[in-house]
């Protein structure tokens, strides 16, 4: 097991506004661990797409609480975003690039993909009705080149 | 997020300002189409030289304004993508819809000539 060495739990209301929040809030965190600018330019985009999608996919836009939990550990951070908004009934489809249940909205259907590929594990796990939780890991390589 | 425009007859620059999300790029959308439709250039170029931050919120943005744009038997193009935002673009295969201005060639356009 790996030892976690901090940890935190950011809850905040499902406002697009947020979105900016949770993303400084993150990087903040996670900057005791001295990642490179470009590690945490990849988190951060990595949770403006976790959060974009409880707000819109979520809580379709109403009212809730959107849940991140960041745990930090020698080489990374693991992240879990939550909602107990709609839930995704299909996740695989979900995941799919370029799918999405709104091009009303002008989504690209890319959020998934980019999370994946921003990020170095990825899990969804939803319920319909219950809420979805995307759970995320980030390595920082920049610290193992530090301690090798 | 704030838009400035730069404009001759020929063409449009939507130099966008700021962090590019879901809560900003409603907004805009909304200047940018309000800026295609009361100008009569045929060429918009959406510039992202002062984005510090974009995510797959900026594909919409482009691909919705290349629909726009094209109805409008117009062309479109982005120009001083950072290699943050090249990735996203490139994830999806933007650039096949909204190709890439050099700097010269925006240069050219905006003294009002031709490429």
């Amino acid at each position: 097991m790996k030892q976690v060495i901090n940890e935190t739990t950011i809850k905040f209301w499902s406002r697009s506004a947020n979105e900016g929040f949770a993303r400084v809030t993150v990087a903040a965190f996670i900057a005791q661990l001295d990642p490179t600018v470009e590690e945490v330019s990849d988190v951060k985009t990595a949770i403006s797409e976790a959060v974009t999608n409880a707000i819109i996919h979520g809580y379709e836009c109403r009212p809730g609480i959107v849940t991140i939990k960041l745990k930090l550990f020698q080489d990374g951070v693991e992240i879990s975003v939550s909602d107990k908004g709609a839930g995704i009934e299909d996740v695989d489809l979900a995941r799919k690039p370029l799918y999405t249940s709104k091009p009303d909205l002008e989504r690209s259907g890319m959020g998934f993909t980019v999370m994946e590929s921003f990020m170095d594990k990825m899990r969804v796990s939803s319920k319909p009705r219950k809420g979805t939780t995307v759970r995320m890991f980030k390595n920082f390589k920049s610290i193992h080149r530090r301690f090798h | 997020m704030q838009v400035k425009f730069y404009k001759n007859d020929k063409c449009l620059i939507a130099k966008m300002i700021g962090e590019l999300d879901h809560h900003s790029a409603s907004k805009v959308r909304e200047k940018i189409d309000f800026e295609i439709v009361s100008s009569s250039c045929k060429t918009l170029i959406l510039d992202f030289s002062e984005v510090a931050f974009m995510d797959s919120s900026g594909i919409g943005v482009v691909v919705g304004r290349y629909k726009n744009v094209t109805k409008m038997n117009g062309n479109i193009f982005v120009s001083n993508v950072s290699e943050k935002i090249r990735r996203i673009f490139e994830m999806c295969g933007v650039f096949k819809l909204v190709p890439e201005l050099e700097k010269s060639d925006e240069n050219i356009l905006l003294a009002g000539g031709t490429i």
